[in-house]
């Protein structure tokens, strides 16, 4: 396989799995970027934890998860019905925090970066495997209580609330698997890329991910998938002098997308037209007797 | 002691340009409730605009008004977008925050590729002045002394205007309560563009303000602006413009008082957990949300 | 009876809010002094038809017409400033803002005229000359009516929409109201009130309309509708 594919599919997947991250807080409202920090944390451990201490990569992956999974778990006490832009700036304040001391952390590469991550062979294929089981996790998750519950949540919390919804519990929830996708993702992305760099996760990494749920389509599983791999194309599929504008591109989708289509490409209503009945009746409901 | 009042004055000037911020920021909220996340990229290309313009000429006031009239064109550039995501029907103002994140990585990546060729750009010293005191280590030019006097009298400017004046009425008024400002004939769209304006100068002074203050600027410099001003803007409470006048001061001067005793990029960090702390504990700011 | 140049006609006005059909082919109009009142239980659409008069509502079907120029459809400031007042239901105010400053937000469009503007509202009004430079929104209910009141005065409007005054006021200060209205009438204010009790309406009211699920079920002098048993059985507890 060539380095461009291989890296194309494996970059494809874990921003599928870093979109999935952001999209579920999303259903409830909720922009929540600390997933960047949790990958950059995850990245750093199993890059250090591989390289220095030989674990395998296995119980890398179990603890990676686990990290990410425990900064969820104390974030969301604080943040869990916090209003969305609180959300989002104890993310971004906390992915600018997490940045610096990597910069600033000798053991870690500093500024200059980390390298020589052990090989762990079958890596796409271990991508892949993940890929699929967080996907159906997440679909496991929107078709049940809880999705059903955020989706009222979204368009209407006191609608939620007077209806029984613990609208914290929900959030911390969602906020917490959000956290573990995105200590997977990080753990994976040191695997697959071997070498880590604090400019990788920062505002850019942030405008991109917001990208892939918005230009894709918040309103369902799907349109992740979807933008991940348009959007990852897009430099491959353009000259390198066009493609070195790419963050023009991005931010230019991003604006005509709200202007065009708000909801994104894939929408939840074009699902429904082509399989009706299959996806999230409560919401729908309320959304037509509310316009 | 002097070192002490050689950190106030450099912690009162940073502080004033920071209330500078926020209250634009916290205006755009308030009157045309949209979520400007691309402000500080504006001042950081007001602040290039004064670079390029002192290449051409020494005349500072003509600076000043090159760097002002960027700011505001810009700003006034954006409002038909914001004007035409607010009308779109179901859209609610994440969608603002969402499109001011694409125009902020537009601006960004132009910035990076066009302006000096990407490189950060240094202020001449006809720009900065000489140091005109020293305690030791501590220097203050007069850039430095410059900064804190317009700014404390560029804040003082506009709080009398907003709370002394018809126009600043107007914008409390329709901060407070639109309905009852459309019921008193206050005409909202006028209005809201007038403050794009009034935004637009308020960052056009930022720039100049903070070029004599730091005396560099890059195109990564607006992301990490934007980063304390919405911090502080949370910290603060959404919307609430005296804690955004009392917060925005005291993380100057915090910020002046880390960089005294810790080194370097810790002294941000420093700045950073406490506003992360704050927000955790007191998710709806120190003197509550106003939106 | 109709005068040719009444202040204010509404001709085949209807509104909806989506699928809800809030007013149906409203019939209306307000000769020059006169004090009308409209009553209606609570949804009929009193409400809404006073915010589709100020442009706030989206008219669906229908003309208005004040001082004999069609201002349907018209912004709602430009409807203001032709000297068109609405004192909304719920006193609504600026709160965090001084008494003063509400009213000096009411007369923007009469800049000329303020220090007289205001003399006259506190006659009207002592209370607020007493409050002026507390914060609105510690004043009582009653007052925030009475600031709310004064603030759709200041800009000298020819014509005022009052909508449910004694709304959640004890019956003392409703009486005031009452009182502030009919006197300001007689000053040659002309006056249309939306209000739910009937009664004190109907008294203070020289002609009346009855709102029923968004249409004019009846109208005519207050007088007659007083006498009218069908008003008496629905709206005045059959006393
Ligand atoms: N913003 C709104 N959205 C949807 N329906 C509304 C809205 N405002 C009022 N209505 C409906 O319109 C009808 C008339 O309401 P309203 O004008 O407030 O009546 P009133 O003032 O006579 O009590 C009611 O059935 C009410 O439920
Ligand atoms: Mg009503």
């Amino acid at each position: 396989m060539s380095e461009v594919l291989y890296y194309f599919l494996g970059f494809s997947a874990i921003y599928i799995l870093m979109g999935w991250a952001l999209y579920l807080p999303y259903r409830v409202g909720q922009l929540n970027y600390l997933i960047v920090a949790c990958m950059a944390i995850t990245a750093y451990f199993g890059g250090f934890a591989a390289r220095e201490w030989n674990w395998p990569f296995p119980v890398i992956l179990i603890i990676g998860i686990m990290i990410s999974t425990i900064i969820g778990l104390i974030f969301s006490q604080a943040i869990g019905k916090a209003p969305c832009f609180t959300v989002v700036i104890v993310g971004l304040t906390s992915v600018f925090i997490v940045k610096t001391v990597i910069e600033n952390w000798k053991l870690l590469g500093g500024t200059v970066g980390f390298f020589h991550i052990p090989n762990v062979n079958g890596m796409l294929i271990i991508i892949y495997g993940l890929l699929i089981l967080v996907g159906f996790l997440i679909y496991r998750i929107d078709h049940s209580r809880w999705g059903r519950a955020a989706s009222v949540v979204f368009v209407d919390k006191d609608v939620a609330v007077s209806l029984g919804v613990d609208i914290k519990k929900i959030g911390m929830f969602f906020q917490i698997v959000s956290c573990a996708i995105a200590g997977m993702a990080g753990t994976l992305d040191a695997f697959l890329v071997r070498s880590l760099s604090p400019e990788f996760f920062t505002f850019g990494m942030i405008g991109y991910l917001m990208c892939i749920l918005f230009v894709g389509g918040y309103t369902t599983m799907w349109g992740v998938i979807f933008s991940a791999f348009f959007l990852q194309g897009i430099p491959l599929m353009f000259p390198s002098s066009i493609a070195s504008w790419r963050q023009v591109i991005y931010g230019a989708l991003l604006v005509l997308i709200i202007l065009l289509r708000p909801e994104g490409i894939i929408t939840r209503k074009m699902l429904w037209r082509m399989k009706p009945k299959a996806y999230f009746p409560v919401n729908t409901q309320i959304k037509n007797s509310k316009s | 002691m002097e070192i002490f009042i050689a950190q106030l004055i450099s912690g009162l000037s940073l502080g004033s340009i920071y209330v500078l911020l926020v209250t634009g920021f916290n205006l755009m909220l308030l009157v045309a409730k949209i979520i400007q996340f691309a402000y500080p990229q504006i001042v950081v290309i007001s602040m290039y605009t004064c670079w390029w313009a002192l290449k051409i000429t020494s005349n500072k006031l003509l600076i000043i008004i090159a760097g002002i009239t960027v700011s505001v064109a810009l700003s006034l550039l954006s409002e038909p977008i914001f004007r035409k995501i607010s009308s779109i029907k179901d859209v609610d103002i994440n969608a603002t925050f969402i499109a001011s994140m694409g125009i902020a990585m537009i601006m960004m990546d132009v910035m990076s590729h066009s302006f000096n060729y990407g490189f950060p750009v240094a202020f001449p010293p006809k720009w900065i002045g000489g140091n005109i005191l020293s305690f030791g280590l501590i220097t203050i030019s007069k850039g430095q002394l410059f900064a804190l006097v317009g700014g404390v009298i560029a804040v003082s400017v506009f709080f009398y205007l907003l709370y002394r004046t018809n126009q600043g009425r107007f914008f409390r008024a329709i901060a407070e309560n639109r309905l009852a400002a459309e019921l008193v004939g206050i005409p909202i769209t006028k209005t809201s563009i007038f403050s794009y304006f009034i935004v637009g100068i308020l960052g056009g002074f930022s720039a100049i303000l903070f070029s004599m203050l730091i005396g560099s600027a890059s195109p990564w410099l607006g992301e990490f602006v934007a980063l304390k001003m919405l911090a502080v803007s949370i910290v603060a409470g959404l919307g609430n413009l005296h804690g955004g006048l009392v917060c925005g001061l005291l993380l100057g001067i915090i910020e002046a008082i880390a960089v005294g005793y810790i080194s370097g990029s810790w002294s941000n960090v420093i700045a950073f957990v406490i506003m992360l702390a704050v927000i955790l504990i007191k998710p709806e700011g120190l003197f509550g949300t106003k939106i | 009876m109709e005068k040719k140049n009444s202040i204010l006609k509404i001709e085949n006005l209807s509104v909806s809010y989506g699928p809800i059909k809030a007013l149906k082919n409203i019939d209306l109009y307000i000769n020059e002094g006169e004090f009308v009142s409209l009553i209606g239980a609570n949804g009929a659409g009193k409400t809404t038809l006073l915010k589709a008069v100020l442009g706030i509502n989206t008219i669906e079907r229908g003309n208005i017409f004040f001082l004999g120029k069609d201002i349907t459809r018209k912004p709602t400031n430009v409807i203001v400033s032709s000297g068109l007042s609405l004192i909304p239901e719920g006193h609504i105010i600026f709160s965090s803002m001084s008494v003063l400053e509400n009213l000096q937000l009411g007369a923007y469009q009469s800049l000329a005229t303020f220090k007289e503007n205001l003399e006259k509202i506190f006659e009207y009004f002592p209370i607020l000359q007493k409050r002026s430079n507390q914060i609105a929104g510690t004043l009582s209910g009653g007052e925030q009516q009475m600031l709310s009141m004064g603030r759709a005065l200041m800009s000298k409007p020819k014509l005022i929409l009052v909508d449910e005054p004694s709304l959640g006021l004890a019956p003392k200060i409703v009486l005031d109201i009452f009182n502030i209205l009919i006197e300001l009438n007689k000053e040659g204010y002309t006056i249309l009130l939306s209000e739910q009790n009937a009664k004190k309406a109907l008294e203070s009211s020289s002609r009346c309309y009855v709102m029923k699920t968004g249409e004019i079920a009846m109208s005519g002098p207050s007088l007659d509708l007083m006498n009218n048993p069908q008003i008496q059985q629905a709206y005045l507890g059959g006393c």
